[in-house]
C-alpha cells in the first residue's frame, strides 16, 4: 500500500496489469503475509503445548509445512514483477509455476505424512498418552488444552483458504488455489485433531489416527491435483482454466478475433501457461494473393493483446501453410 | 462471510457432537478413560511397580525387604490412597521398560528424566520434581507408565503433584 511496495505491484514483467487485478493482487500478498504470520505463531503454540506429546506433534509439522504455499507466493511474486532482461527474454514468469510446484509438493508431503503418520500408529496399536499438566499453577488435563489450541490455530486457516480461493481465479493464480487448499487441509486436521483428543479421552485410543487417515486422503488427492497441474504447466501444456483441465476461453477469443480478419483464411493457436501470465502464437494462413501488411499484422497482434491482460505476450506467424509439429488445439473444446 | 459462518458452525457442531457423545461414553467411568482399564483393576487391586537402583529415588540396597527412596515412598503412599497393594519387581530399567511395553508391569521407578529415551516404549509422567543430574544439568523427574493409561496416568500425577517432593530432593541436587 505505500509508495515503496507498490512498484511492483503494478506489473508482472512487461505486462501492466488493470486496476482490479492490481488491488486483487495487493490484497493477496497482505493476505498472505498474515498467513505466514499465523502459521508461524501456530507453530510456535503447538510446540509449546504439544511439548513431547506424539499427539500433537503431526499438528505442529503440518503447520510448518503450511508456511511453504505463502511463502513461494510471495518470493515468486518479486521475481515475475522483475522486466524481461537480454538472460531471461520471456520474462521469469515461470517462477510462478515454480512456486505452484512448490506448493503442490508441500500439499502432497502433508497428506502423504498425515497418512503414514496414522497408519503406523494404528498397526502398531500405539495408545497415545495423554496426561495432566500444569499451566500458570492450574493443573489440567492436556486434552483440553490441545483441543482449545486446534481449534484457535484453525480460525485464521478458513478465512484465508476462503479468501484466497476468491482472489485466485481473479489474478489466475494457481499458487493461491494450492494455498487455499493448504489452509482447507489445516483447518480438517485441526478439527479431526480435536475429535480424535476428545476420543482418545473417551478411551477409543485409534481415533485419534482413524480420524487423521479419513482426511488424509482428502488432503493426498488435493496434493495431486496440483502436482499434476504444475507439472503440466511446466512441461507446456495446453493452458488451461484454474481447474488444469479446462482448455483456456482465450484460445478460443484469439481465434475467434483473428477470423474476423479479411486477410485470414486458416488461423490457429498455441498458448501455453507461463505460470501467471500466456505465452501465445497464433499461426495465420492468408487466402491466396492477400498477404496482411505490416501494418495490418501490427494492429491485429495489439487489439489481440489488449483483450486480456494475460495475452500481452502474444505473436502472429503469417504462414503459407501450417507447420508439420503445429497441432490445434482448441478442436477439443469444441466437440 | 455466509458459508464462512456455516462452515465455523458445522465444524462447531462436530466436535460438540464428539464431545457430547465421548462424555456419555466415558460417563460412570474416568475422562480421560483407560483403554485397558488400569485404574479400576489397581484399585482396590494390585499396583505392579518395576524398580531400578537410583538413589536417592529408589534404593534396593535393603535386600529382600521393601525398597526405599523418594520415589518408592511415593508409589508406597499412592498406593494407600486407591487402597492397592503394592507388588515390588526389580530389574534393570531396559528389561523393567519391556515388561511394562508388555502391560505386566503398571508404573516404573528408578530417577527416570523427561529426556528418558524410553518416550516410545512408555508414557511419562508429566514432571514432579526437578534435579540436578551428575552431568550437571537440570533433569525433570518423571516415571514410566503404560502407553494409553490415562485415566491411570491422570490419577498418578494429580497425586505426585499434590505432594511437595521438591522439599524431599537432597539439598546437593538441587538446583
Amino acid at each position: 500500500m505505500t509508495a515503496k511496495r507498490s512498484h511492483n505491484t503494478t506489473s508482472f514483467g512487461m505486462h501492466d496489469l488493470p486496476p482490479e487485478q492490481q488491488e486483487t493482487l495487493r490484497k493477496a500478498k497482505r493476505v498472505e503475509k498474515i498467513n505466514i504470520l499465523t502459521k508461524v505463531a501456530a507453530v510456535i503454540l503447538i510446540y509449546a503445548v504439544a511439548g513431547n506429546s506424539q499427539a500433537m506433534k503431526a499438528a505442529w509439522i503440518e503447520d510448518a509445512l503450511a508456511i511453504l504455499p505463502p511463502l513461494a507466493f510471495l518470493v515468486a511474486i518479486r521475481f515475475i514483477s522483475l522486466k524481461p532482461s537480454p538472460r531471461h527474454p520471456y520474462g521469469l514468469h515461470r517462477s510462478m509455476g515454480i512456486g505452484h510446484l512448490v506448493a503442490a509438493v508441500a500439499l502432497l508431503v502433508f497428506g502423504t505424512y498425515l497418512l503414514v503418520d496414522s497408519a503406523m500408529g494404528l498397526f502398531v496399536g500405539e495408545h497415545p498418552p495423554i496426561g495432566l499438566m500444569e499451566i500458570f499453577g492450574i493443573t489440567m488435563w492436556s486434552g483440553w488444552l490441545m483441543v482449545v489450541v486446534s481449534i484457535i490455530v484453525i480460525i485464521p486457516a478458513i478465512f484465508i483458504g476462503r479468501i484466497n480461493a476468491k482472489l485466485a481465479p481473479v489474478l489466475h493464480n494457481k499458487v493461491l488455489y494450492a494455498d487455499a487448499a493448504m489452509n482447507k487441509a489445516d483447518w480438517m486436521t485441526g478439527v479431526a485433531t480435536s475429535v480424535g483428543i476428545l476420543g482418545v479421552g473417551a478411551g477409543i485410543w485409534w481415533f485419534d489416527a482413524a480420524a487423521a487417515i479419513i482426511i488424509s486422503f482428502d488432503i493426498i488427492s488435493d496434493g495431486v491435483k496440483n502436482l499434476r497441474g504444475s507439472l503440466a504447466d511446466l512441461i507446456d501444456s495446453r493452458a488451461t482454466e484454474s481447474d488444469s483441465r479446462t482448455p483456456h476461453r482465450l484460445m478460443a477469443d484469439v481465434r475467434d478475433r483473428l477470423r474476423e480478419y479479411d486477410w485470414v483464411d486458416k488461423v490457429d493457436v498455441r498458448m501455453r501457461d507461463q505460470g501467471q501470465v500466456f505465452h501465445t502464437e497464433a499461426f495465420v494462413v492468408p487466402p491466396e494473393g492477400r498477404t496482411p501488411s505490416l501494418a495490418e499484422l501490427e494492429e491485429a497482434r495489439t487489439t489481440c493483446a489488449d483483450m486480456d491482460w494475460k495475452l500481452h505476450d502474444l505473436v502472429i506467424v503469417p504462414v503459407g501453410e501450417m507447420p508439420a509439429e503445429f497441432v490445434a488445439q482448441i478442436d477439443e473444446k469444441e466437440q | 462471510m455466509k458459508p464462512q459462518r456455516s462452515t465455523i458452525r458445522r465444524i462447531i457442531q462436530v466436535i460438540m457432537t464428539c464431545g457430547l457423545t465421548f462424555g456419555l461414553v466415558a460417563c460412570g467411568g474416568h475422562y480421560p478413560a483407560d483403554p485397558e482399564g488400569s485404574l479400576n483393576r489397581i484399585s482396590g487391586g494390585t499396583l505392579r511397580v518395576g524398580i531400578s537402583h537410583q538413589p536417592p529415588w529408589v534404593d534396593t540396597s535393603g535386600g529382600e525387604e521393601d525398597p526405599e527412596g523418594i520415589e518408592a515412598q511415593l508409589i508406597a503412599d499412592y498406593a494407600d490412597s486407591i487402597n492397592a497393594e503394592v507388588e515390588w519387581h526389580e530389574g534393570g530399567e531396559e528389561q523393567l521398560i519391556g515388561l511394562i511395553a508388555e502391560k505386566e508391569l503398571d508404573v516404573v521407578i528408578g530417577g527416570l528424566t523427561s529426556q528418558s529415551p524410553w518416550s516410545s516404549d512408555a508414557a511419562l509422567t508429566t514432571s514432579y520434581a526437578e534435579s540436578l543430574g551428575v552431568d550437571g544439568n537440570t533433569a525433570q523427574q518423571v516415571m514410566a507408565i503404560q502407553m494409553g493409561e490415562n485415566a491411570f496416568m491422570t490419577s498418578l500425577e494429580r497425586f505426585l503433584l499434590e505432594q511437595d517432593i521438591d522439599q524431599q530432593v537432597p539439598e546437593e541436587m538441587r538446583p
